[in-house]
């Protein structure tokens, strides 16, 4: 009993953190985005009374990232819009309207993330563009590198970041029900990349809208 | 070597039109085998051109041969007992049938797969159908199946021209042979 | 000075104010038309911004500036549809976007030709557009067509530059419905 629980409250966590070593590349390289580990909420206005929070899953996606040079970072990530879940089945029905996220016509969204400008040890601001809903507006991510390492249960290399930001919705051509849902929306972005040879966006290509 | 058949033996244009489409045949079958496992690319996309040009050639020429048949007389069946006639009979119909439901399964399933359709890169043909996913799949699947079954019936057929050159020792395979020599009737050996 | 200053603000807001900025709707389209094996296909792009300012009497006035993020394309062949985000089509995860930016417009008999850039793949070259635009209600509808040599970008290049396989001249069409800006 005692040595089970040694094993796998001790030794375990300790072979884990062995294992696992900074990545240092002398080039960028690329990461597929783990599609179960990475994650989308955001927290939108409602009647002032609380934020909804609303789930997203992406279709796919990759970034290019070299730990020791963030200028030459890159990201591109296809949200999948139809994965929307708001929690409850009639409120996400709605969001998924044509007064707010639309779908039915948009069913994919789009960030290209063009460059990262490091400002601390392992933070940084991911500017680039977002395309949804028939949109396309530069938006700008708050992002921190929370490392890279071996991911001891898939036998992969990943790297792991956190992003935020702020969006008006209003600038998305989400205009109606103002007083309902306020303009500003937080977004936050958790993501689990998966270091890949080739940038399997090419080989598997695009999903249709 | 006269072009329309006599009694002993096949016309020369009966001839070329048999090898030249069994050549075809079993080429395109060896071709479409190969073509579904290649890779992705430019040589994939070439070789199933080509199989479906050969296609396309095989069914013109099948129709052709339809034509011809009919202008032309048979040579008189060798003697053999009549189940073994019945049976070569019964082969040569049901190969006549699939040399036209082969190259048309193989059109369907292009049509209703909304795939282009060109013949050697010189002229495009008619979709037979408009797209539709169920009849792409059921004809993909049939012109397989259809190739499959008629290896068998072709083993029939081979064999049985075989063992009626070999052990029956008759005209059967000679005598649709360009260039050889029928053997005589009562000596069994080649005149 | 007052009536100078007057003056120029008064010309500064007529020749602008007279110059639509449009807005436009969501059922827009923008495609091409291209040949593969002797036969057309058409391809669209679900992701596209255009900024559109016309004006059919101020030519000068007028500018088309469009993005069209390539990775929304389809062709409606899932085959095909994989292979254009790769690298030797589009190279979406080299170039992301295509863009064109007009410089000019001008007259040729009774058409309208807005000329500009396009930017794809990394290519930059002049490309002159044909214009239709016919006003509907407070809004119009704008019809857009031009043809490109696809090898004049590099799109198809290595085994797929074989120009008797997928034809070098592609045809692009945008079908725009514009409505006033807000």
């Amino acid at each position: 009993m005692l040595l089970r629980n040694f094993s796998t409250f001790v030794l375990a966590p300790l072979l884990g953190l062995s294992l696992s070593s900074t990545v240092s590349a002398a080039e960028p390289q690329t990461w597929l985005l783990d599609p179960v580990h990475t994650q989308i909420v955001f927290f939108a206005d409602h009647l002032g009374f609380s934020h909804g929070i609303g789930r997203l899953k992406i279709k796919q996606g990759w970034f290019q990232f070299d730990a020791d040079d963030w200028s030459t970072a890159r990201a591109d990530i296809v949200i999948d819009m139809d994965s929307l879940d708001m929690g409850d089945a009639n409120w996400t029905e709605k969001v998924r309207g044509k007064a707010f996220l639309d779908t039915r016509k948009s069913p994919t969204a789009h960030y290209i993330g063009h460059s990262l400008e490091k400002k601390t040890a392992n933070s940084g601001i991911l500017h680039g563009e977002l395309w949804i809903r028939g949109n396309r507006r530069d938006v700008d991510l708050d992002v921190t590198f929370n490392g890279a390492g071996n991911d001891p249960y898939a036998f992969k290399t990943k790297a792991g970041f956190t992003a935020t930001t702020t969006l008006n919705r209003f600038d998305f051509g989400m205009t109606s029900f103002r007083d309902v849902v306020a303009g500003p929306v937080e977004l936050r972005i958790e993501v689990e990349g998966i270091r890949s040879r080739r940038k399997e966006i090419q080989i598997h290509g695009i999903e249709k809208q | 070597m006269a072009l329309k058949s006599s009694d002993t033996r096949w016309g020369s244009i009966a001839q070329w039109l048999h090898w030249l489409m069994a050549l075809a045949i079993i080429g395109n079958g060896i071709l479409g085998l190969i073509m579904v496992d290649m890779s992705r690319g430019m040589t994939k996309l070439n070789v199933f051109a080509i199989h479906k040009s050969i296609g396309l050639t095989v069914l013109a020429l099948l129709i052709l041969r339809v034509c011809w048949r009919m202008l032309d007389r048979k040579p008189r069946d060798e003697p053999m007992p009549r189940w073994q006639r019945l049976a070569a009979h019964a082969t040569h119909a049901v190969l006549y049938l699939f040399m036209l439901a082969i190259p048309l399964s193989g059109w369907t399933y292009n049509s209703a797969h909304g795939n282009p359709l060109q013949w050697f890169k010189l002229f495009n043909l008619p979709a037979l159908m408009e797209r539709n996913d169920a009849i792409s799949d059921l004809a993909r699947d049939t012109h397989e199946v259809l190739f499959w079954i008629l290896l068998l019936i072709l083993v029939a057929h081979v064999g049985g021209a075989l063992v009626h050159h070999v052990f029956t020792r008759d005209n059967t395979l000679l005598r649709m042979l360009p260039f050889a020599r029928l053997r005589s009737r009562n000596s069994g050996d080649q005149s | 000075m007052n009536r100078l200053f007057t003056l120029l603000v008064l010309w500064a807001i007529g020749s602008n104010a007279l110059a639509a900025d449009y807005r436009v709707e969501r059922s827009s389209t923008l495609g091409f038309t291209g040949t593969f094996q002797g036969e057309e296909f058409n391809g669209s792009f679900a992701r596209f911004e255009a900024q559109i300012r016309y004006d059919s009497s101020v030519l000068d006035a007028s500018s088309f500036d469009v993005t069209i993020d390539l990775s929304s394309v389809h062709t409606g062949d899932s085959d095909r549809d994989e292979m254009l985000p790769t690298a030797e089509f589009f190279d979406t995860s080299t170039s992301a976007t295509a863009h064109f930016k007009t410089s000019r417009f001008y007259k040729s008999g009774n058409e309208v030709i807005a000329s500009g850039t396009l930017t794809l793949k990394g290519v930059s070259k002049p490309v002159d557009l044909n214009v239709t635009f016919t006003p509907v209600g407070a809004g119009a509808t704008l019809d857009i067509s031009t043809r490109i040599k696809r090898l004049d970008f590099g799109i198809g290049t290595g085994e797929y530059a074989d120009t008797s396989t997928i034809g070098n001249d592609v045809q692009i069409k945008a079908h725009l419905k514009l409505g006033p800006k807000a």
